[in-house]
């Protein structure tokens, strides 16, 4: 048996904690193989490791934790404010709790200065240096149908320079012709994609996510010569990786709502391993 | 001649220390010979990379104790980290349960001690945000046999080299993971998916 590993399913067995991702372990064991794709990779590095290093380089910078909480608050994008929020919370609840039963014992000398913004920081750097290998490691083959950052501008992992991180990603409208295929792939695989058009047309109510992708996929299929734009290709990510995931293939998801009806749509087996 | 006398005096000092320190040997302790490229020892004895400690590179004899000590921070920390492994050691030849959580209780906080040098090397620090983690995940439960096995492993390495590389932190992450220890744990309850705003 084989296994398409999307976006979350590996951002939750490699960021989450083992309540969320044993579970996708155990599930994952009847696969002999395991793909996964360097567009789950991009979608990765310009998601959850765009956030992972926007809070360490702040973590150095700052000299308070304190201050790396009103920077976040002074952003105004309020989804990545709000996510970043969620993260040192959460964070910070964990190493305060430590901090407060292990070394409140300890004399004034001996106690760690600025102990839960020193963890944030030794946490995220951990995180974003090993994800690039331990996604090759979690994997067996990493497909590349759509050629995203192929040959000339490289898809590069994080640059740590001793301090802080660069995670630039480069705008791939700039270089469309020399890094991506995508519209190539689109059209090889029309069929599946007009299916899953169909599907996503007959949708009454459909939410903020499916209108994007909707919109991005027909006007892919509509415009057959054109290079697809950034924003076009990544608002129709799903799309695309199902397309990408090989046939009989089991497509590993953590979203069934979206992904079980455009896997049905495109021929693939959706299987959730998230409660709807 | 005053500096003369002194450092004569001091060196008196130091051999009379030495000599009770020894118990009356007053041969010195001769350094191995170790080759700068290779960083091997040359010299006679075992030849292995293993007997390379920092407490060793940067241990002195101290005239008012009587003993050879360290004070440079990565040596008392690969000291602590000895003494943590002595015990996690111990703990696995440990028949008796209880015996066994003691010792390891005191490895913990042997390494919990380390945290006056936490903010001083990114390494370390990346090396201790991981030991905390694994320590705090696995509070409420009793140990067994393949977790004290990769502590011990994780404390090898770490004694060896308290400011790990890369590489070394990446073993101490696959170590303490594969022993089933949640390094993730912090992150438990966030959201990390992508907002269809977010694109």
């Amino acid at each position: 048996m084989q296994a398409f590993l999307e976006t979350t399913t590996v951002v939750d067995l490699l960021f989450k904690d083992t309540g969320t991702a044993e579970p996708i372990r155990n599930l994952l064991k009847k696969y002999e193989i395991k793909y996964s794709s360097q567009y789950v990779r991009m979608e990765i590095k310009r998601g959850v490791l765009q956030h992972f290093v926007y809070l360490h380089n702040k973590a150095v910078e700052c000299k308070t934790l304190a201050e790396v909480q009103a920077c976040i608050s002074g952003l105004t994008c309020t989804p990545q404010r709000y996510k970043l929020a969620t993260i040192t919370k959460a964070m910070e609840d964990f190493y305060r709790d430590f901090e407060k039963t292990r070394f409140s014992s300890f004399p004034p000398d001996q106690r760690p200065a600025q102990f839960i913004k020193n963890m944030l920081a030794a946490f995220l750097r951990v995180r974003i240096k090993r994800f690039w290998t331990a996604f090759e490691r979690l994997v067996d083959v990493v497909l590349d149908g759509p050629e995203c950052y192929k040959r000339v501008f490289v898809l590069a992992p994080p640059h740590f320079n001793g301090k802080v991180f660069d995670n630039t990603l480069s705008n791939c409208d700039r270089f469309k012709p020399e890094i991506c295929r995508v519209r190539d792939f689109c059209n090889d695989n029309a069929a599946a994609l007009t299916s899953i058009e169909s599907y996503l047309t007959s949708i009454k109510a459909p939410d903020q996510e499916t209108l994007n992708r909707r919109q991005s996929v027909k006007e892919v299929l509509r415009l057959k010569k054109r290079d697809i734009l950034r924003k076009t290709c990544w608002r129709m990510g799903d799309a695309v990786l199902i397309l990408e995931a090989p046939a009989g293939a089991d497509v590993v998801n953590g979203n069934c709502k979206h992904y079980d009806p455009m896997c049905k749509a495109a021929g693939k087996v959706s299987v959730c391993y998230r409660k709807r | 001649m005053a500096d003369t006398n002194s450092s004569g005096t001091n060196a008196k000092h130091v051999a009379s220390a030495y000599r009770e320190a020894t118990g009356g040997e007053l041969e010195p302790r001769r350094a191995p010979i170790i080759d700068i490229a290779t960083g091997l020892e040359t010299g006679p004895g075992v030849l292995s990379q293993d007997r390379i400690e920092a407490r060793r590179l940067y241990e002195f004899f101290s005239v008012e104790t009587g003993k050879f000590e360290v004070d440079v921070p990565v040596a008392i920390i690969s000291e602590t980290l000895a003494t943590s492994l002595q015990r996690v050691r111990s703990a696995l030849a440990e028949a008796n349960e209880l015996e066994k959580e003691n010792h390891i209780s005191l490895a913990w906080s042997n390494v919990l001690g380390l945290a006056r040098f936490i903010g001083v090397w990114p390494a370390f620090d990346e090396a201790v945000s991981l030991l905390f983690t694994a320590f705090e995940v696995h509070r409420a439960a009793p140990y067994n046999p393949p977790e004290l096995i990769a502590l011990q492993k994780v404390l090898e390495m770490l004694r060896r080299n308290p400011l790990p590389t890369d590489t070394e932190i990446n073993v101490i992450y696959e170590s303490l993971e594969a022993a089933h220890f949640d390094l993730n744990a912090p992150l438990a309850g966030v959201n990390l998916d992508e907002s269809p705003e977010e694109l």
